[in-house]
């Protein structure tokens, strides 16, 4: 007779849940992922780059074989003001050599993989269905409740993204509230590699990723991005969902003129959307990690809010790949001690706080207060590109000096010496 | 292939006449034949077929092979494809037409499949090749998203043609031409397949693939009553009410008025698209219009891309308004 | 109960937006879109869900066949998952225009299945859309064939099918075994729930070669020596639309009128 039910559960196959089912199946274990998209990554969307060293861990040297775009070699910071534009340039052929520092990945084919990979080791996959519900014995998470089915399971692992209904069903978490999200709205620009190539200054396969601080947010909390694929640049903006319903504007408007932004507009020049998507993103670092584990129950990866969002980096991928790795671990713990109860499992969380997961983001827990400031999306911004045009205009005055400069340009943002002070002091405590 | 010689056309009747799309084969027939230096035949199949081989000799037909079979009258798919199979056979024609209608798409596999050759389906242009004389086929493929052109090597070289993509003969009775009797040697009582019983829906007003207004509804319109206000513009034209797949799937209209790929081929002087998205393989059926209008909420769906004119609006406001403007004008 | 072959084919999704469609003008072969998973030809998932009406009807046992490439196993794990009970995948990747080589492969197979009374195919493939290969594996197996039914009854061992005509339908009665093809009027196939997904993927699906079911391929000839394939392209359409604005819908539709006027099309 098949087994009826399974060692695991796994609600969601985005980078947390195939990490997680991936080594469990290894392990021998019976696993079931369940996918709402009609196939995994088919609505997925981030930046967005990837660092592998995590994914390294669970299927070395995958990068010979993963639908990778371009190893990123290079790293452009942009300030913006309203019409001009400051970048800091880091390029290092170093990064462009394995294991790779990282990659541009298109979310739709590399989930895809991925999840093939999870096959491939044994999980049964089943796309197109939503899990709806936990099915519970008392106390205890006993399986999931999909299109009507009921899945049960010695382990449910909620792997399910950002504002995880599981997360809430199971009592950890509550809906989440629009300070601590952000939305990420992004196109997908289609432009000839050569093309990407000689503008970004790049060989054959190495990428850029460019992030933007400033106008383009309209002194919201948030940023944008660019980064190169193969035949496409992601573009987009990320910004905080509780500044943008204050300010009710549209995002798709905010991207518009992000795109028309004199110094945006010149990367895509030529480019033809391909295609527009937006996804949230946990932005409350450890401040909103809610609790991990429960009863025959885990929380993984966006799900349970494990992002690292440093004012200019985000990621979440290493975090989904390790969590849902420790989570894994936990399981088959679970399996042979014969109780998938909180005993065992809170093992996860142990796991968690030895690794970089927890750690990074204590280390980075100010970071949201800080990155709160506007200052720091009008004032700064505008401070150095107006900082960079004074020192190169050449108009037959007489010049002054960079401090003068930068005395004048201060007054003219009513930004005072105590401002800065303030502003680095939290500045080097959160990031 | 010296032994295979000249163009064959299956024809097809209705009320003892020959059908638009037999004289559109014998159209593009006569060209090809013509091309190849060589004649061309049909095979006609009933009782009572004087008159069709008459139009069909001043189409542009050569030969008229005449089965002569009551029971032919009505279309039995085992014996039709019995009958031009032999006739193929005997006759080794370098060429072999049929009409991508409902007995074309029956018989034609089954004729290629006992005559062991390649058959071109559904093409839409179709021409010799000078230097090797043989017949280059255009098809439409992936839904009509692309189109293949193909040539057979076996002969005949066996090939359906989509209605209307080929224009008849003006007829010139002063055209002479032979009839030849077919032995016609089946047996209808020991075929395996029984007709049980037919049933026509019977057509009222303008025929779909006649008409020469059509007005069309998609998924947009929502509901078999609301159809009403087609039928209402459709009788205002003087034309027919045409479909997309999905009401003829959802029953609110008779699967015959499909429109597409697998539906009616209809080339009207005036195509109106109501509610329709232009799927390709909708507007396969309906790209031949002289004009095409569309009304659909959507600013991006795909019809307008193949529409002359278009409105961007939700058709329940806007059809009323339209129908009535017609009204004044046509009077 | 009666044994039902269902020949099932995998291909591009004929649904996909049109400006995915691409065609790479060296091979004369369509570009798979990125992104866009293939599928079971609509009209192939129908026939499954023919057979699955006639297994609730009457009982029967479905063997599901694919010719194609190895990952035309998705196409029979999702037969599976509507309910088919066994799938076979025979390895060889076949032009989609060369129908007489698919039926022939698809002839043999089903020989080597030896038992069954109905084999079930799709009205036609929506890739190549030539709507043959049933019609020749019956004339091969020297079994009738009725192409594009809305219904099928069994009775005992003769079957009663509705058959599309023009402008209606006729109803006609058969002997098993025969080919019976299908259309979208059967009505719409299931979705698979999860623990059919699930029981499809604990099957094994055995595939076969050309070898293993009697197939010499010198016999029959390459597909050259039958058809060629000169050019594949993508058709030009677009007609320029002219957009009759108005301040109202109502006014909008009733320039539209007078513009129509204006150019003598009514
Ligand atoms: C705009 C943007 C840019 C980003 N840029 C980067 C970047 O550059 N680098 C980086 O590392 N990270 C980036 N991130 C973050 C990163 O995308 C996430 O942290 C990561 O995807 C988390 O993985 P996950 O598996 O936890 O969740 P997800 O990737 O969200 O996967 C969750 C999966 O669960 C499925 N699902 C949800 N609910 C259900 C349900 N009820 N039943 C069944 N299935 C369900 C979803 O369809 C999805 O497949 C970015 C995010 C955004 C929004
Ligand atoms: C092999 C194959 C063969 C096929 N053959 C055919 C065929 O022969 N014929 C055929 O038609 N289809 C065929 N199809 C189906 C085809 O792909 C499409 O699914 C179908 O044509 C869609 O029909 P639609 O445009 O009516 O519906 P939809 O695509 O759902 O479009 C409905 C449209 O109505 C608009 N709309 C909605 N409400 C309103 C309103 N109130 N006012 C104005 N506009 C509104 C919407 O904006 C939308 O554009 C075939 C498919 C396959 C796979
Ligand atoms: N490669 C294939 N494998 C299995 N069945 C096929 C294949 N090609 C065609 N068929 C079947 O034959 C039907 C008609 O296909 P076609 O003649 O190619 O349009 C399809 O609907 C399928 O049922």
């Amino acid at each position: 007779m098949e087994p009826t039910k399974f060692d695991a559960v796994v609600a969601g196959a985005g980078p947390a849940g195939c990490a997680a089912a991936y080594a469990l199946a290894k392990a021998g274990l019976e696993v079931l992922v369940i996918e709402r998209g009609k196939f995994p990554g088919a609505k997925n969307m981030f930046g967005g780059m990837l660092c592998g060293s995590v994914l390294a861990q669970l299927i070395p040297n995958f990068w010979e074989e993963a639908p990778l775009e371009r190893y990123i070699t290079r790293h452009v910071i942009t300030f913006l003001s309203r019409e001009d534009s400051f970048s800091i340039d880091f390029q290092s052929p170093s990064f462009g050599k394995p294991p790779y520092n990282g990659y541009s990945v298109l979310r739709a084919k590399f989930d895809k993989w991925l999840a093939g990979k999870v096959e491939e080791a044994g999980a049964i996959i089943v796309p197109g269905l939503l899990v709806e519900d936990l099915l519970w014995d008392g106390n205890q998470v006993v399986g999931v409740k999909a299109g009507g089915e009921d899945f049960p399971a010695s382990v449910v692992i909620a792997a399910d993204g950002v504002n995880s209904l599981l997360a809430q069903k199971a009592g950890l978490a509550e809906e989440l509230s629009t300070e601590y999200v952000s939305l990420g709205v992004k196109e997908l620009i289609q432009l000839p590699s050569e093309i990407i190539q000689e503008r970004f200054n790049l060989e054959d396969d190495e990428g850029v990723t460019q992030l933007f601080d400033g106008f383009c947010t309209r002194g919201m909390h948030g940023g944008g991005f660019l980064y190169t694929n193969k035949e496409s640049l992601s573009l987009g903006i990320v910004i905080q969902l509780s500044a943008l319903r204050r300010m009710g504007v549209k995002p798709a408007d905010l991207l518009e003129e992000f795109k028309s932004h004199p110094g945006v507009r010149n990367l895509i020049k030529g480019g033809t959307v391909e295609e527009y998507s937006a996804h949230l993103v946990p932005n409350a670092g450890i401040n909103k990690v809610p609790m991990l584990y429960k009863d025959g129950f885990l929380v993984v990866g966006d799900a349970a809010g494990l992002v690292l969002t440093t004012g200019i980096t985000l990621d979440g991928a290493s975090f989904a790949f390790a969590s849902g790795m420790a989570a894994a671990e936990t399981v088959k713990l679970a399996k042979q001690n014969g109780d998938p109860s909180r005993k065992t499992l809170c093992n996860y969380e142990k796991l968690l706080k030895e690794s970089f997961v927890l750690r990074d983001l204590e280390t980075f827990k100010h970071s949201q207060f800080f990155l709160d400031n506007p200052r720091l999306y009008t004032t700064y911004p505008e401070l150095i590109c107006n900082l960079s045009r004074g020192l190169f205009t050449n108009d037959g005055k007489p010049r002054k000096r960079l401090w003068q400069l930068a005395r004048t340009e201060m007054g003219r943002q009513k930004l005072s010496i105590l401002h800065v002070a303030v502003d680095g002091f939290l500045g080097r405590r959160a990031i | 292939m010296a032994e295979y010689k000249g163009v064959l056309i299956c024809g097809e009747l209705i009320e003892g006449r020959l059908t638009g799309i037999s004289k559109e084969l014998l159209g593009i027939g006569r060209k090809l034949a013509d091309d190849l230096g060589e004649e061309l035949s049909i095979l006609l199949m009933g009782s009572d077929l004087s008159n069709a081989a008459r139009e069909a000799i001043a189409c542009g037909a050569n030969k008229v092979y005449i089965a002569a079979q009551p029971l032919l009258d009505n279309y039995h798919c085992d014996a039709c494809t019995e009958v031009a199979t032999n006739l193929c056979r005997e006759i080794a024609p370098s060429v072999f037409l049929l009409g991508q209608t409902d007995m074309g798409r029956d018989i034609a596999p089954r004729i290629a499949a006992r005559l062991k050759v390649a058959l071109a389906v559904d093409c839409v242009e179709l021409r010799i090749e000078p230097d090797t004389k043989l017949l280059i086929q255009t098809r439409p493929v992936y839904g009509g998203n692309a189109l293949a052109e193909v040539v057979s090597v076996t002969h005949p070289q066996m090939a359906t043609v989509r209605a209307k993509s080929m224009s008849p003969l003006e007829p010139d009775e002063s055209r002479q031409g032979e009839s030849i009797p077919v032995k016609v040697e089946v047996d209808i009582e020991t075929m395996k397949i029984k007709l049980v019983e037919r049933i026509k829906q019977p057509i009222e007003g303008v025929k779909l693939e006649d008409a020469d207004a059509v007005v069309a509804g998609g998924a947009g319109i929502g509901s078999a009553g609301n159809f009403a206000m087609l039928e209402e513009l459709a009788k205002l034209l003087k034309g027919a009410v045409g479909a997309s797949r999905v009401p003829c799937q959802e029953g609110w209209v008779s699967q015959s008025i499909e429109i597409g790929q697998t539906g009616k081929i209809v080339t009207p002087n005036i195509y109106i698209a109501i509610g329709i998205s232009g799927a390709v393989q909708h507007i396969a059926g309906c790209l031949g219009s002289k004009c095409i209008v569309a009304v659909n909420k959507d600013p991006d769906a795909n019809i307008f891309k193949v529409a002359d004119f278009g409105i961007v609006a939700d058709y329940k406001e806007a059809l009323p308004a339209f129908t009535e403007k017609c009204k004044e004008i046509i009077g | 109960m009666i044994n039902i072959i269902v020949c099932v084919k995998q291909i591009l999704d004929p649904e996909m937006p049109p400006g995915k469609f691409k065609i790479d003008p060296e091979s004369n072969k369509v570009i798979p879109p990125e992104g866009i998973p293939l599928v079971v030809s609509p009209f192939d998932e129908q026939a499954v869900e023919a057979a699955l009406r006639i297994k609730e009807q009457c009982g029967a046992k479905i063997t599901v066949v694919t010719v194609g490439e190895s990952s035309a196993v998705n196409a029979v794990k999702h037969s599976l998952a509507m309910g088919a009970d066994e799938g076979i995948v025979v390895e060889h990747i076949i032009e989609g225009y060369d129908s007489l080589l698919t039926a022939y492969i698809l002839t043999k197979a089903i020989e080597e299945i030896v038992a069954y009374d109905l084999i079930i195919c799709g009205r036609e493939a929506a890739d190549w859309g030539s709507g043959q290969v049933g019609s020749i594996i019956a004339e091969s197996l020297g079994i009738p064939v009725v192409a594009r039914t809305r219904k099928i009854e069994v009775m005992d061992s003769r079957l009663k099918v509705e058959h599309i005509i023009e402008d209606g339908d006729e109803s006609l009665e058969l002997p098993m075994p025969a080919v019976i093809t299908v259309s979208y009027e059967i009505g719409q196939a299931r979705i698979p729930t999860g623990w059919g997904v699930i029981s499809a993927a604990r099957k094994k699906i055995p595939s076969w070669s050309l070898e293993d079911i009697g197939v010499d391929l010198s016999q029959i000839g390459d597909t050259s020596s039958r058809i060629k394939l000169l050019k594949l392209f993508t058709p030009t359409r677009e007609r320029g639309c002219q957009i009759i604005e108005g301040k109202t819908a109502a006014e909008a539709a009733a320039n539209l009128a007078l513009r129509l006027r204006e150019a003598k099309v009514i």
